[in-house]
């Protein structure tokens, strides 16, 4: 059910309980526009999900597993999934990677994404409330 | 609405991250506004471009949140095929930032001149018209001592109410003058 008319968005948690997209975010040379059109992209989908605004999570080769595709001086792709415990409901960011060539970096991301999300569905725990990028922002070059 | 701007407040505070964010936000409002005015009326990405004089995958290249090299011409044109105005003009962040928190699927949908409240004429406004112009011609026919319309057959009313403002008879308002 969503929170405030809000759905909930969670990140995946590896193995030592780190949050896999701030890692990959915080170790990304991202510019500061790069940043603010991530972080525009998951407000809106926080907001309305994915109903309203067009194209704005793109299916991949992996079933389950969509991106946002955000268009900078890097090509961002966080990979995440619908649910997976409460499909219309959430979105559960798997795997940040980046396009690189129209391939992405690392090239098994599609498979990463698809192996936590797997892994998610066995154990429940392995995700937090997302955490905004935001707080970042200021250490951007 | 707070929510955002207060989360947003520090961020805000360089120039190059305010200025992606609501660029971005240009972008995606306009495809996602383009979109949901061919639903409202109904239309297929194929009667919008015949509408434009565009081919439909073009329509398609547009409604997606992705798309950024938008040129006044081509809204201009968008605009005129759905009957609209287009309004292109400066904001303060501020207001972009309510816009963010206002937007939905209502909040971007824009009637077609057909349909725009301001230039229908609503029937009921008419009613109304006919009914104050009911009532002031009574009140004149009471004060000159004549009968006063309430006791008076309908089509009598109209006959009379109709010669109190000079409207030229018509055979159906017509009666037997007394």
């Amino acid at each position: 059910m969503t929170i405030n008319g809000h759905y909930q968005l969670f990140d995946y948690l590896d193995s030592r309980d780190r949050n896999v997209m701030q890692e990959w975010a915080n170790g990304l040379p991202m510019s500061q526009k790069d940043r603010s059109r991530l972080d525009l992209r998951i407000d809106l989908l926080k907001k309305e999900g994915n109903n309203l605004f067009p194209k704005m999570l793109q299916s991949t080769r992996q079933r389950h597993i969509m991106e946002i595709a955000v268009n900078g001086r890097v090509a961002l792709r966080p990979l995440l999934c619908r649910g997976p415990f409460a499909i219309q409901d959430e979105y559960t960011f798997l795997f940040g990677t980046v396009e690189q060539n129209r391939k992405y970096v690392p090239r098994d991301a599609l498979n990463k994404a698809e192996a936590h999300r797997l892994y998610l569905i066995a154990h429940p725990r392995k995700r937090c409330k997302h955490e905004e990028f935001v707080k970042e922002a200021e250490e951007c070059i | 609405m707070r929510n955002l701007l207060k989360k947003l407040k520090n961020a805000f505070n360089s120039k190059d991250y305010r200025h992606g964010y609501v660029d971005e936000f240009l972008n995606v409002s306009i495809a996602t506004q383009i979109k949901v005015l061919r639903e409202q009326r109904k239309w297929g990405q194929k009667e919008l471009a015949d509408e434009v004089g565009m081919k439909q995958p073009r329509i398609s290249v547009m409604e997606n949140v992705n798309y950024s090299s938008w040129s006044i011409n081509t809204l201009r044109k968008l605009a005129e095929a759905f009957d609209l105005t287009l309004r292109v003009s400066f904001e303060s962040f501020g207001n972009r930032i309510k816009e963010i928190e206002q937007i939905n699927r209502e909040a971007l949908e824009r009637p077609s001149f057909k349909d725009d409240p301001d230039f229908v004429e609503k029937e009921e406004e008419a009613v109304a018209v006919s009914f104050m112009v009911l009532i002031e011609a009574n009140k004149d026919l009471t004060r000159s001592n004549e009968m006063p319309m309430t006791n008076l057959a309908p089509k009598k009313k109209m006959s009379l109410a109709a010669r109190q403002i000079n409207l030229p008879r018509r055979q159906s308002y017509e009666a037997p003058i007394c």
